[in-house]
């Protein structure tokens, strides 16, 4: 790398999916990583751990360190794990199912209650593409964002639908450059844009 | 099921062939005559079945065995016909009932007779389920029965007509009841059970069972039982897409190309591993009349070998259900599966809700779970998940401890292909309290202890591993003190190792190889499997910084390995195999350590909320770790061994 070389600009943030079990949250996931939607997704079974990288105007790349959750409520007792750490989480609701948007409602309580003071949550009702059979109005799920200083999207993962807004929404949103900054002071050379790391302070033993 | 029907001898099963045709064009015309005058034309555009060649001879058409009567002379008499077929127009219900009744007397008639071939093979063809002739020719080559070149038969949906009036109960039309086949499953048949579950499930609560439900339950079992046959007599060949239990070969991990290089030697292990077992059967004085053993040979070390190079795959099922001890637990609980099917029925809660939001996500890539033929076939539920519905409702009734939860779908599943629902009922209930004691409780605490334990292994086993991996959240080393309080965050990624018995996590063969050792072997299993999964992906882990790579290499690693022979050679190698190194009773040992260590600190820090939401034990504001943790020493010292012995 030679010194006239930028430093490349680079951010790393750990994003976590929450929200009642069938509403979507994998079909999410997988559609914003690997552009792809399969009608019948396997249940996921405690978490999957996805990352994607996307680039902002100002030349600017944030991977986002997605933690993909399972949804039933049994699993609840891991979620401290799920969002210790956060800095973004995708609260998913299902617009066809009225109940799903009361368990997002939860988890926005619990996450605002014990989660980091500066997570950015994104309040989104997914299956957009079943406007038919929709139980819940935009207007009252926007409102309850509205009111609780929440991002808000309606999105299909089938069709594609807003999905990638989600996460450009999310990030626009995020403390990038003080990250990027708190970086650079802390390894000045040599950043690998290929093998980012953000565990530069942990001093691994071997 | 599958024993009834198997005659005892070969000869047996060639007779019955061969003097079936005539009987069946006798019997079909009186049945025919009393319908509306269109039906003779109908029977003729019927598909036609496949022609069968018995001793060199043709025959014109396979039997239609439920049509018959045994008699001991070897004559036949018709079926006392239902009112069905003589009436011209009936209520509903009551059309519903007596075909119903008809359908069911004459199956278990037939059933006692019919060999296997015949009934298994011709059932696969009234089910649509085609690409198996191949492999049935293969099966009973020795007894010269072979599948003649002919159009394959297929009877769709569309050969028969009926309307659906209303969402929960079918509606015939009068011509469509003439229609209809004289055996239990066709797709149109299917959808019939379908709809009919649909009802069933969907009724008003405290209906009492009726007679049409029971034998609509009856039916529907008997269609999941054929299918099992039917995977049972199918083998994976290299030119289908999908896999002898009907799964697609290609995966986001292996490509077709690569699965179908891998099988074409694995399967000739399989075929070397199958005379071996035969031999050792003849040795223990033991039978395998039919390819289905019941019994298999006591516990010992050879058997114990055997096992973890593989049981035969069509030998699977009963294999299990033997060495897991099913047939004590079904003989002491004989009628229990049908009671609480039969009172569960109605049932609707929490539990039935997420099991029917699962049903459709439960290996939604296999044929026999979600047909991929046509849009109707795909959107009618398949006898399988009907099954799956059952065992999964009457489960949660069963074990209310447990009640339902994501991933039993799966331990389920995977049970039904290889038996029928009942067993596969007991087997699950034995799964949860045996192999997996707490593991998919209400507050999944069997999951974090067993999580506990593997951790522990993984700090005694494989050190550099752990330094890569035994971090937690805040990126700070864990310490004896806290880790099985805190524990690391790969273990939301190996939980699931243990709560679906790998499944979706390795390949469907490999899985099937450690469910072989489970039954055998008990749960150290899933922890050896575990620990030489770790082994194994620690080349890759040790080159990677990032924590978040880390857990996709763990999480992605297993989905590689095809070859389950790579996996057991790491796993049980002669020398150092992370195999030899648990013990059950050491296991045992460390999950009673690590529960009671939990518990002593929840309790301490007064969190342990036990009120079905869950424990609090990941409450990052109290971080007083474990008081002088007492080391499971076992482990350490012989490692210590172990490792001079190096």
């Amino acid at each position: 790398m030679s010194i006239e070389d930028p430093i490349p600009r680079f951010a790393q943030f750990k994003l976590v999916l929450l929200g009642e079990s069938a509403v979507g949250k994998s079909s999410i996931v997988h559609r914003f990583v690997k552009d792809s939607f399969d009608d019948l997704r396997e249940s996921t079974i405690g978490a999957a751990f996805l990352t994607q990288t996307i680039k902002l105007a100002n030349d600017t790349t944030v991977k986002f360190e997605i933690w993909d959750t399972a949804g039933q409520e049994r699993y609840k007792s891991l979620a401290p794990m799920y969002y210790r750490n956060a800095n973004c989480a995708v609260v998913v609701y299902d617009i066809t199912q009225l109940a799903s948007l009361e368990r997002a409602k939860n988890w926005i309580k619990e996450l605002q209650r014990q989660a980091n003071a500066d997570i950015t949550i994104a309040l989104t009702g997914n299956k957009l593409d079943l406007e038919a059979e929709r139980e819940v109005s935009t207007g009252e799920a926007q409102q309850y964002a509205i009111d609780n200083g929440l991002l808000f999207c309606e999105v299909s993962a089938k069709t594609g639908d807003g999905i990638r807004d989600v996460f450009y929404r999310i990030a626009e949103q995020l403390p990038v450059e003080e990250q990027i900054r708190s970086t650079m002071s802390r390894s000045k050379p040599r950043i690998n844009l290929n093998k980012p790391s953000t565990n530069t302070d942990q001093g691994c033993a071997c | 099921m599958a024993d009834k029907k198997r005659t005892p001898s070969g000869d047996k099963k060639l007779n019955h062939a061969t003097s079936m045709p005539n009987l069946h064009k006798k019997l079909v015309r009186p049945v025919s005559a009393n319908r509306n005058p269109d039906t003779s034309r109908k029977e003729k555009e019927l598909p036609s079945l496949p022609k069968l060649r018995v001793d060199g001879r043709h025959l014109s058409a396979v039997p239609r065995p439920q049509t018959f009567r045994p008699t001991g002379s070897g004559q036949s008499t018709p079926l006392k016909t239902s009112p069905v077929r003589h009436q011209p127009k009936l209520s509903i219900s009551e059309s519903v009932d007596s075909y119903n009744l008809s359908v069911i007397d004459m199956y278990h008639d037939a059933a006692s007779i019919v060999s296997p071939t015949t009934d298994v093979f011709q059932s696969l063809m009234k089910l649509g389920i085609h690409g198996y002739e191949d492999d049935f020719t293969d099966n009973y080559s020795s007894s010269s029965v072979s599948v003649a070149d002919s159009p394959r038969p297929r009877v769709h949906a569309d050969d028969f007509h009926f309307t659906d009036h209303s969402p929960s109960r079918p509606h015939f039309t009068d011509q469509s009841l003439t229609n209809l086949p004289y055996l239990f499953p066709s797709p149109t048949n299917l959808l019939f059970h379908q709809s009919q579950s649909n009802h069933i499930l969907h009724s008003s609560p405290g209906r009492l069972l009726g007679s049409h439900s029971t034998l609509s339950l009856l039916s529907s079992r008997d269609s999941a039982n054929i299918i099992r046959n039917s995977i049972e007599l199918s083998k994976t060949s290299l030119s289908a897409s999908r896999d002898r239990y009907g799964f697609k070969k290609k995966s986001q991990f292996v490509s077709e190309a690569a699965y179908n290089a891998w099988w074409s030697d694995y399967s000739k292990y399989l075929v070397r591993r199958k005379r071996k077992w035969e031999l050792l059967m003849k040795q223990s004085g033991l039978t395998y009349e039919h390819d289905a053993p019941v019994r298999f040979p006591a516990r010992s070390e050879k058997v114990k070998r055997y096992i973890r190079k593989g049981i035969p795959a069509e030998w699977r099922g009963h294999a299990w259900f033997h060495y897991a001890r099913g047939h004590e637990k079904l003989a002491q609980n004989a009628g229990v599966y049908d009671a609480i099917v039969a009172s569960t029925i109605d049932l609707h809660n929490k539990d039935t809700e997420i099991i029917e939001r699962d049903l459709n996500r439960t290996f939604p890539d296999n044929l026999h779970f979600r047909s991929d033929e046509t849009q109707q076939q795909r959107e009618t539920e398949t006898p399988l998940v009907q099954a799956l519905r059952r065992v999964l409702v009457a489960f949660s009734q069963h074990l209310p401890t447990i009640g339902y939860c994501q991933s039993l779908n799966f331990l389920a599943g995977m049970l039904l292909v290889f038996m029928d629902e009942e067993r596969a009922f007991w087997m699950l209930v034995i799964i949860t309290q045996k192999y997996l004691p707490g593991v998919h409780d209400l507050n999944l605490e069997g999951v974090n202890v067993d999580q506990g334990v593997l951790m522990l292994c993984i700090k005694e086993y494989l050190p550099e591993m752990w330094a890569r991996i035994g971090l937690g959240l805040d990126g700070e080393k864990l310490t004896d003190g806290n880790l099985l309080v805190r524990l690391p965050p790969v273990t939301l990624c190996t939980a699931s190792w243990f709560m679906s018995g790998f499944i979706g996590v390795l390949p469907f063969e490999t899985v099937l190889r450690v469910w072989d050792c489970i039954f055998f072997e008990e749960s150290k299993t899933l922890f050896r499997i575990s620990v030489a999964l770790f082994d194994m992906v620690s080349p890759e882990v040790t080159q990677i910084r990032d924590q978040m790579e880390i857990f996709q290499a763990i999480q992605n690693f297993p989905k590689k390995i095809i070859n389950p022979n790579e996996l057991f050679d790491h796993c049980f190698k002669k020398r150092n195999g992370i195999g030899h190194y648990l013990s059950q009773e050491e296991v045992n040992k460390c999950r009673d350590f690590v529960s009671k260590q939990r518990r002593s600190h929840a309790e301490n820090a007064k969190m342990y909320v036990l009120d079905g939401e869950g424990e609090r034990l990941y409450d990052f504001e109290h971080r007083k770790g474990l008081n002088s943790v007492a080391w499971n020493k076992n482990l350490t010292l012989k490692m210590k061994r172990l490792r001079k012995s190096d």
